[in-house]
């Protein structure tokens, strides 16, 4: 039944860094798949052209985040913490890929953020990113980067969050479709021997319910793994995102669904859970 | 003419009866002797360790390889074993003033202890702090209080961006801070595309900007009141966590230790600080840097160093300790004695903590006694300052030499001083005991007690019998063979014969230990089952042999006539004096040449040594006496009216002593009666100035630094040594010596008064005074008497002869 689906192949991990600690959580989650995956990993800084943009505008001043205080914006002074910021984080790269005996490639980008990720993009198999970034707006929202790029929904995405850490438990949210089932196996892919892999399934018919859980049983039995899955109701998926919400250690796989209920889901999600989520694009199947 | 007698064998050596020692090898001797014979000093000590009063400390003194240390050191043991065992010191971190370590006094082995308690807390507290941070409650509630932070923060950031939307405007993240800027529905407008906006809508925008600034501005200036709410909220919550997870440990420890009322303290205050620092245990991702700022500058986690400043340093632990402590320091430098603070290195720079403190040899001592070596403790700079400054504060203050002098002024610990209680003992001679008392005002106040060790015994059957016990005693614990008593008695009359004294017997154990070993060895090398006699005497001659090569030097000289020395044949103003040569423990007798010029002159006797600063001032002292005999018996009716030298001939590396005084006057009496003196005699002893002849040092080697001579060139029977009677019991003379005498061709005659010395050497009669204050005729006295006269009416007569001239 399953045979001509595949889990995810990874042979180029992207990882797009800022100043930020969700960003620092990715650089480690990307550095762990590229040893799990055997892939190669490249590192991009990008240089907002944005913030230079807005040192040419008159009246636009920074306010300092800590001091509250009000400053003049310069060409000179953007461009210099833009290398300040650079520098850690291109030192920080290579101390955790030569750490790990990684050899690791890293890039200084200039220009819109969004579109040359974009651009990056089409030379990866899995793009990594900080679910948010420096925003001010808050810590756990989904950034605006992040956001566009995950709507671009070209490559599988990685989000992690600060201080998260890729490991078990593993979760996949299951939807039958042959993107659910490539999540599904990736899952497979990721997860230890013994290990139970944990399958949500969203479905509000118990008749359909029962159908798909009776496919993934034989899926497991063909491919001899334990899985534990528990089945929810729409209206009733938060109360599951609630009691898995603080954890830190894992990872969550969910396909990129399209139609409005399944977007809905998609966006609880990204908003509730902690864990690094996987999302696998439709793409991803072909 | 008085028939003198010379001294017979068993006049010059006092044997050691081999069987009146009680045993026939020293094996068969199971006491142990380790001091007698020095009840004085036995005395001072036990009064010195008994008297409880500050000062009363000991100073032993007494010449080197007395033995003085190990036996001060046995009676301290003796003495400690009755002792109370004294207490542990602990040193632990002042947590309010960390450079000012505390110590605290502990029952002895309640020190290591309550270490180990406190390691055992360390362990035990970082499992159940880790566990109580990472437990669901801690971790949703400190969760909770995040988010609750940040949502408050998320709120108004959202409403600002909401109000920002509305003006068309945008919030973004400059690397240093947050700016506003101008948007459409395409993004964020660039600067062209502002610059071509009117001026009323630039006006606008830059109005709007300055608004949401404004706005900005305080959400800003509120977020450090609400981190701080939150991190309050947090501390308490940790402090909470921390007082359930650790309070059964401390309360455990507090429990065992509730007598101590400072232990208590101490646990209280690490628990208070265990609550004040409860983030340093919240789990640290392994130890991974969390963010690229922490990644690059590597700071670590602080809960090690916290830690290490709940530890305890014991720096006195008298766990296994029966008694009280005996140290000996041998070297008793500043830091040895009063203790350091050491330093590690660390990025570059030095640092300590309290755990770096190290006891001084004060420290160990303290609650007992301290033995110190006076030469080596005056040599180690300001090492005495620091003993006496600690004895006169009552309590060691461990600081270095360059915080004591104030040379330095970096930061450094200076740790609670430590109470001293102790009792010290310094072992040195008695030149520093003299000149200590003299020059340091502190040191008679410190070093009340002095213990004045003997360096000769009486030679008694008593003392020989111990004597002998304290030989097998050295034999025994130097473990070598067994000497049989005949050796034994070698020893002992050895013993006196180092001495100098054939009623004393020596109580430097050096030599007698260093003797024993040498005789163990020659009886090694000779395959001897025990020591005997022979290899006492090979030790003997050979440590002779070893340190007599200017002796030998000296006789050659005098043998080659390069050195003149008669012994045979008659001369008039010349005789053989004896000196002394010591070269370290090596003594060694040599003839001299003394000779005489008499003049007339107005009664001075000039001493040429004198004259050329090559004579001591017991050397003159000694001739002024001989000038004073001379103006008592002869020059009562008239003047003294010559002027006579005295001159040690060859003599070239100066002369002191008054053991040639007599032979000085028998060489003046001979030139004054023109009589001459037999050279086949050699003279030694001072007078006094009735003619007394004194008591000399040396007595052995002197004669036998003659006979050595004599018996080279070939012993004639007529060859003797006159020496003052009083020297007779010094006698303890070589055996080829006793030999010659024995068989007559060689004499020793002992003299009480000048008299009978110059009848001696001159074959005259001296003469006594007859009613008339007349000496008989022909007698030496007589003769020097007229010849005095004649020189006194010759002088007269010479300035008669002047005046009458000048007249």
């Amino acid at each position: 039944m399953t045979d001509d689906i595949h889990p995810i192949c990874v042979e180029r991990i992207l990882v797009s860094l800022d100043s930020s600690s969700h960003s620092f959580s990715a650089l480690k989650a990307a550095v762990e798949l590229a040893h799990h995956y055997n892939a190669s990993l490249k590192g991009v800084f990008i240089h907002d052209s944005k913030l230079l943009n807005l040192a040419n505008m008159p009246f636009i001043r920074e306010i300092g985040e800590y001091t509250a205080i009000t400053r003049e914006i310069s060409t000179d002074g953007i461009t210099r913490g833009m290398v300040v910021q650079s520098r850690w984080i291109t030192q920080t790269f290579y101390k955790l890929t030569n750490q790990t005996g990684l050899h690791g490639e890293f890039e200084i980008l200039h220009g819109n953020i969004h579109k040359i990720i974009d651009q990056e993009a089409d030379n990866c198999d899995l793009l990594i990113i900080g679910k948010t970034g420096t925003n001010p707006l808050g810590k756990h929202r989904l950034g605006s980067t992040a956001r566009l790029v995950f709507k671009e929904g070209k490559k599988p995405l990685l989000l992690v969050e600060e201080n998260d850490q890729l490991g078990h438990p593993i979760f996949v949210l299951f939807d039958d479709s042959p993107v659910g089932w490539v999540s599904l196996e990736t899952g497979r892919d990721l997860m230890d021997t013994g290990e139970n892999l944990n399958i949500l399934i969203n479905e509000d018919s118990a008749e359909n319910s029962r159908n798909v859980q009776k496919k993934i049983r034989s899926w497991a039995i063909e491919k001899q793994i334990n899985i534990a899955f528990q089945v929810y109701k729409t209206d009733s998926f938060e109360r599951f995102l609630d009691k898995i919400y603080q954890l830190k250690i894992g990872l969550f796989i969910m396909p990129y669904l399209i139609g409005d209920i399944k977007q809905s889901l998609i966006e609880k999600s990204l908003n509730k859970i902690s864990l690094p989520i996987l999302l696998i694009q439709q793409q991803a199947c072909d | 003419m008085t028939a003198f007698k010379a001294l017979k064998t068993n006049e010059l050596f006092r044997t050691c009866d081999p069987d009146q020692l009680g045993f026939k090898s020293t094996d068969e001797i199971q006491e142990t002797v380790s001091i007698f014979g020095q009840e004085r000093a036995s005395e001072a000590i036990e009064f010195g360790m008994y008297i409880a009063y500050p000062g009363y400390n000991i100073f032993v003194m007494g010449p080197t390889g007395m033995g003085k240390r190990e036996i001060v050191q046995n009676f301290f043991k003796e003495k400690a074993k009755s002792d109370a065992t004294p207490s542990d010191w602990i040193y632990v971190n002042d947590f309010e003033n960390p450079d000012k370590p505390d110590a605290i006094e502990l029952p002895p082995g309640l020190g290591s202890q309550y270490q180990q308690d406190i390691n055992n807390l360390i362990d035990e507290m970082q499992t159940a702090l880790s566990a109580a941070f990472e437990s669901e409650e801690y971790q949703n509630r400190r969760q909770t209080i995040f988010e609750s932070f940040k949502e408050k923060q998320a709120e108004l950031f959202t409403q600002l961006q909401a109000d920002a939307n509305k003006q068309d405007l945008t919030m973004i993240k400059t690397p240093s801070g947050i700016a506003f800027a101008p948007k459409d529905e395409e993004g964020v407008l660039s600067a062209d595309e502002v610059n071509e906006l009117s001026e009323d809508d630039r006006e606008k925008i830059k109005q709007n900007i300055e608004g949401l600034e404004e706005q900005l501005q305080e959400i800003l200036q509120q977020v450090p009141l609400w981190q701080r709410e939150a991190q309050d909220e947090i501390r308490e919550l940790n402090k909470e966590m921390a007082n359930f997870a650790i309070g059964g440990l401390i309360n455990e420890i507090i429990e065992k230790y509730n007598e101590h009322k400072e232990i208590i303290e101490h646990i209280e205050q690490i628990q208070d600080q265990i609550v004040e620092n409860a983030d340093a245990f919240l789990s640290r991702n392994g130890g991974e840097p969390s963010s690229f700022l922490e990644a690059v500058s590597q700071q670590g986690s602080g809960q090690k160093s916290l830690l290490n400043q709940f530890k305890v340093n014991v720096i006195i632990d008298n766990k296994d300790l029966q008694g009280a402590p005996v140290i000996f320091e041998n070297n008793p430098t500043y830091a040895n004695l009063i203790g350091r603070v050491e330093h590690y290195a660390q990025m570059g720079t030095l640092r300590t903590d309290f755990r770096m403190i190290k006891p001084g040899a004060m420290h160990k001592a303290n609650g007992g006694y301290l033995i110190l070596d006076a030469r080596k403790l005056l040599s180690q700079a300001y090492s005495w300052d620091g003993l006496k400054r600690a004895l006169q504060s009552k309590e060691i203050e461990i600081e270095s030499i360059g915080q004591a002098l104030s040379l330095i002024s970096t930061v450094s610990l200076r740790p609670e001083p430590i109470p001293l209680n102790l009792k010290i003992a310094l072992v040195g001679d008695r030149l520093l005991y003299y000149l200590l008392l003299q020059y340091d005002p502190d040191f008679s106040e410190l070093f009340k007690v002095e213990a004045d060790f003997e360096t000769e015994i009486e030679w008694d059957h008593k003392n020989q019998v111990l004597y002998a016990k304290l030989i097998a005693s050295i034999i025994n614990k130097e473990s070598t063979k067994p000497f049989n008593n005949m050796a034994v008695a070698r020893l002992i009359e050895q013993s006196a014969r180092l001495a100098r004294d054939s009623e004393r017997l020596n109580t430097k154990l050096q030599d007698l230990h260093q003797l024993i070993v040498e005789s163990d060895y020659w009886a090694k090398k000779n395959e001897h089952p025990q020591v005997t006699y022979n290899d006492v005497q090979k030790a003997i001659d050979s440590q002779i042999k070893r340190a007599d090569r200017l002796r030998e030097k000296i006789q050659e000289s005098i043998l080659r006539d390069i050195n003149l020395i008669s012994t045979e044949g008659e001369a008039i103003g010349q005789i053989n004096g004896l000196s002394v040569y010591t070269l370290g423990s090596f003594m060694f007798g040599k003839p001299t040449r003394i000779t005489s010029k008499v003049s007339l002159g107005k009664g001075q006797v000039v001493d040429i040594e004198r004259e050329v600063e090559m004579g001591g001032p017991i050397h003159s002292k000694g001739v002024l006496i001989l000038e004073g005999f001379l103006r008592g018996r002869y020059a009562q009716d008239i003047p003294l009216s010559l002027s006579a030298s005295l001159v040690f001939e060859q003599s070239y590396g100066g002369v002191d002593g008054d053991s040639a005084s007599s032979t000085e006057l028998y060489a003046l009496l001979s030139s004054i009666a023109d009589v001459p003196i037999k050279q086949s005699i050699a003279v030694t002893g001072s007078i006094n100035q009735f003619g007394q002849v004194q008591a000399i040092g040396g007595v052995n080697e002197k004669i036998e630094g003659f006979f050595d001579i004599c018996a080279k060139r070939g012993l004639t029977g007529d060859q003797f040594v006159l020496i003052p009677k009083a020297n007779v019991k010094h006698l303890m003379l070589r055996q080829d010596v006793i030999n010659a005498v024995d068989s007559g061709k060689f004499h020793i005659y002992p003299v009480e008064h000048v008299d009978e010395g110059i009848e001696i050497l001159t074959g005259i009669p001296a003469g006594s005074k007859d009613k008339n204050g007349n000496y008989p005729e022909g007698t030496i006295n007589a003769l020097v008497k007229d010849r005095l006269e004649e020189m006194a009416n010759r002088l007269t007569q010479f300035g008669k002869g002047k005046g009458e001239n000048s007249d």
